[in-house]
């Protein structure tokens, strides 16, 4: 799947997202190379690429490589992950169980639908368990009590039932579709 | 797909920029997001596309609340949601084709002909003792407001971290409650708030418990009066 091109800024092999230098420690940070399917490249800290089980196990299996080409993913949804995987390292150097809970609900209450919704292939490609069940709380949290017509274009699904199996279905699960929200 | 005029052509590029990226996605990825729903909602998504038609029966987290407000908030569709709900729950239990279940939670806020909960109680615990196979019964959490009595395997999980028995429900005798326990070390937190000729059974479990665990649980007792 070719991903479009509209996208002004859109330039081959830029670098994005680039950590601040590390002016005061001389230790150096390993960096790890991203490249998306839409050719935008991502140089992230070891420790944060290490939190993608896919990734890891990339180099685990080829440690000589400098960038890891992810052709299932595309730029934006990628640097969401990325900015959320960096706060967790934080939280893993120090934890604060409130902290973490309030960042991590601020993180999807400024998403869009549509960003939550393209997250979710990627966390679950990228194998990160904590925001996929993050991500998947929020959608939750946001089709709840909507109607079918809604969830249909949350996700962008087509509907492919004939308008009588679709009333038959209904009918089966009267109850399922008690008390949703006027659109 | 076949285009019918040009003019569809910019119709198709305009919906393709909301893509549908879920439904690619594999059924236990699209299980599992179900799984975050009440499992009415979950039920609800069979009729999004084809492909979601038969997602909502193997979802391993349920989560049933009967959600029905008493007879005198809207008299006159009372008996109709009651019976929607009845047969939703006849079809939930017939239907699902995963016998392992993770997490159960059931609210029941008003009262059930007897044959039909016993009904869902025997299949539930089918579910359990095939999950019970496998110990991967976490949760199992019961508010119910009349008299029930839950299958005898409820507690026999291996893997229990949660049980939480509000309401009505009838326990056993306490060596078997004993014997339960004793079975499912990973219990991380108990609640017994029980009603009825039950009640005072409480303290005793929550002596039980004191002697059987030598880790920390969290518990929560309350013993009302009949």
């Amino acid at each position: 799947m070719s991903s479009s091109t509209d996208s002004p800024t859109l330039t081959t092999e830029t670098t994005q997202l680039s950590p601040q230098p590390d002016t005061e420690t001389a230790k150096p940070t390993k960096k790890i190379t991203l490249k998306s399917s839409d050719n935008q490249i991502f140089e992230v800290e070891e420790s944060v690429a290490m939190e993608f089980a896919t990734v890891k196990s990339f180099f685990e299996d080829s440690p000589s490589t400098d960038t890891v080409p992810l052709p299932n993913v595309t730029a934006k949804p990628l640097s969401q992950v990325i900015e959320f995987c960096k706060e967790q390292i934080k939280f893993k150097a120090n934890p604060d169980e409130a902290q973490k809970k309030k960042y991590n609900a601020e993180f999807v209450t400024e998403k869009s639908d549509k960003d939550l919704v393209d997250m979710i292939p990627v966390a679950n490609y990228l194998e990160i368990k904590d925001l996929l069940d993050v991500l998947n709380q929020a959608v939750a949290d946001r089709i709840e009590n909507k109607s079918v017509e809604y969830v249909r274009s949350f996700f962008g699904i087509d509907n492919d039932f004939t308008a009588e199996e679709e009333a038959a279905l209904r009918r089966e699960h009267a109850w399922a579709y008690e008390g949703v929200d006027e659109d | 797909m076949e285009e019918t005029a040009s003019g569809d052509n910019c119709q198709n590029l305009c919906e393709k920029a909301n893509e549908d990226v879920i439904s690619e996605l594999h059924d236990d990825i699209l299980c599992y997001m179900l799984s975050f729903l009440p499992t009415k909602r979950a039920v609800a998504t069979s009729i999004l596309s084809t492909r979601w038609r038969n997602l909502w029966k193997s979802v391993t987290i349920l989560d049933i609340y009967d959600g029905i407000s008493g007879y005198y908030k809207n008299p006159s569709t009372y008996k109709e949601r009651k019976m929607n709900f009845v047969n939703f729950m006849d079809r939930l239990f017939i239907h699902r084709n995963n016998p392992s279940i993770l997490k159960f939670r059931l609210s029941l806020a008003q009262s059930y002909d007897f044959t039909c909960v016993n009904a869902w109680m025997s299949h539930l615990s089918r579910w359990i003792s095939s999950s019970a196979i496998m110990g991967n019964v976490e949760e199992l959490i019961f508010f119910i407001n009349f008299q029930v009595r839950l299958p005898e395997n409820l507690y026999c999980c291996q893997k229990l971290v949660t049980l939480k028995l509000h309401g009505h429900i009838r326990m056993l005798n306490n060596t078997a409650i004993e014997v339960l326990l004793s079975g499912s070390l990973a219990l991380e937190e108990l609640e017994l708030h029980l009603e009825g000729r039950d009640s005072r059974r409480s303290v005793d479990v929550c002596l039980i418990v004191l002697e059987t665990f030598d880790h920390r649980i969290r518990l929560h007792f309350c013993s009302l009066r009949s």
